[in-house]
């Protein structure tokens, strides 16, 4: 499971006021490093939950450094994302404002959304503190009889 | 495997009886006849499915088109699946898609399925190396389309092809729909496909009902340690006379 896909994850369970966002207990992680597309980045960004993205990264964070090894480094991200995307305004606004910053933003952001897989742990509603288990990166999100 | 029960009928052509007293209060639950005729079938099949529908990339009529005329980078939820046979024409489009199934075996042929451009395999299961890390690990989730755990308003767009013809009651047909309706954003577009019951009159597809169950024949050499007798599964569906195999045939000529 990619953070990407945990982002638009939600828990149904019946009675939930707001099963988003699903917190992450990792048991394994692997990581895949895949060629980036800044643009598609750039364009994601105006669709996801930042900060159930950030949330997502800190829990991650410590089973990275035991499964992927103490040479890997979980990118750090802004508490708020840069203003140019948040706003979706176009890239005229402020023109080359800090083209490197921006550059390594959108791939700390594409490490974290794409190249970490949570192959094996736990999604826990923050409502109902109903967990669903994730196994070969696939999590199960069926609801049992009563929950429906 | 475990082989799964025939149906008993006295009707010839057997009939399927009246679903509707199985539903309970919410109405949405699944019933009994689904679990064991659609669900536990695709669970059994999965392998086979796969081989000859997804690997060979055979795809419902507009849905390849609908796909490619979705903005680039959409984000797209495929409510029911399967064997992630349309993910390949989501990410040629440039989008990302997210895909739930209530079948996990079904899921799981879709880990890896794609092979990649230029390499040996089937033309329309090919991914560009863009995408190769897409096919390794597709994103995924088990999931009931009565529920799909997705937020709502977050998609771009939705599709749910061939899984309205295996919901058996009126409630569960409205709620898959309202779910697809949910996850979707407003001004987002959603493409649903599905039997119809009126079939052109050339076609060798004649639905003598609109209730019944369609066999599938499932060939022994994607089963495991299973005989051939046993090998016979019935699959719900509605809209198609069932064909009576040959093992009942003899049972009722004694």
């Amino acid at each position: 499971m990619r953070l990407l896909t945990h982002n638009y994850l939600q828990s149904n369970v019946k009675g939930t006021e707001k099963g988003y966002p699903l917190t992450i207990e990792p048991t394994k992680i692997e990581y895949e490093e895949s060629p980036i597309d800044m643009e598609f980045v750039e364009n994601i960004l105006t669709k996801i939950d930042y900060s159930a993205l950030l949330s997502a990264r800190n829990q991650i964070e410590d089973r990275c450094h035991s499964d992927l090894g103490s040479d890997f480094i979980v990118p750090s991200l802004p508490e708020v994302m840069p203003k140019r995307y948040s706003d979706g305004n176009s890239k005229d606004d402020k023109i080359e404002e800090d083209e490197t910053n921006q550059e390594a933003f959108l791939k700390s952001i594409h490490t974290i959304l794409f190249d970490i897989h949570v192959l094996e742990g736990h999604l826990v509603c923050p409502d109902t503190g109903r967990r669903f288990n994730i196994k070969m990166g696939i999590p199960n999100m069926i609801l049992h009889e009563d929950e429906i | 495997v475990k082989p799964l029960d025939l149906v008993q009928s006295r009707d010839f052509p057997p009939r399927w009886g009246n679903i509707d007293e199985e539903t309970n209060d919410s109405g949405i639950a699944t019933p009994i006849t689904e679990r064991q005729h659609v669900h536990a079938v695709y669970d059994a099949i999965a392998k086979q499915w796969h081989h000859t529908r997804g690997k060979r990339g055979v795809l419902w009529p507009g849905a390849t088109i609908f796909l490619q005329n979705l903005p680039r980078g959409s984000i797209v939820a495929d409510v029911g699946c399967g064997d992630g046979k349309y993910f390949p024409a989501i990410w040629h489009a440039g989008s990302y898609v997210i895909g739930t199934d209530i079948s996990l075996p079904l899921l799981e042929t879709s880990v890896g399925a794609c092979t990649r451009e230029g390499d040996e395999g089937p033309e329309l299961r090919q991914v560009s190396d863009q995408n190769l890390s897409f096919n390794a690990r597709p994103p995924v989730a088990v999931a009931d389309c009565m529920n799909v755990p997705l937020r709502s308003d977050s998609c771009d767009a939705a599709i749910c092809i061939a899984v309205m013809h295996h919901l058996s009651t009126r409630p569960r047909r409205i709620r898959c729909l309202q779910e697809l309706a949910r996850i979707v954003k407003k001004g987002g577009t959603v493409n649903v496909q599905a039997w119809a019951f009126e079939q052109e009159t050339n076609s060798r597809r004649k639905f003598a009902g609109t209730d019944v169950f369609v066999p599938f024949n499932s060939q022994p050499r994607y089963l495991d340690k299973v005989s051939q007798d046993e090998a016979k599964v019935l699959r719900g569906k509605k809209n198609q006379r069932i064909k009576v195999d040959q093992n009942l045939d003899k049972k009722r000529g004694k």
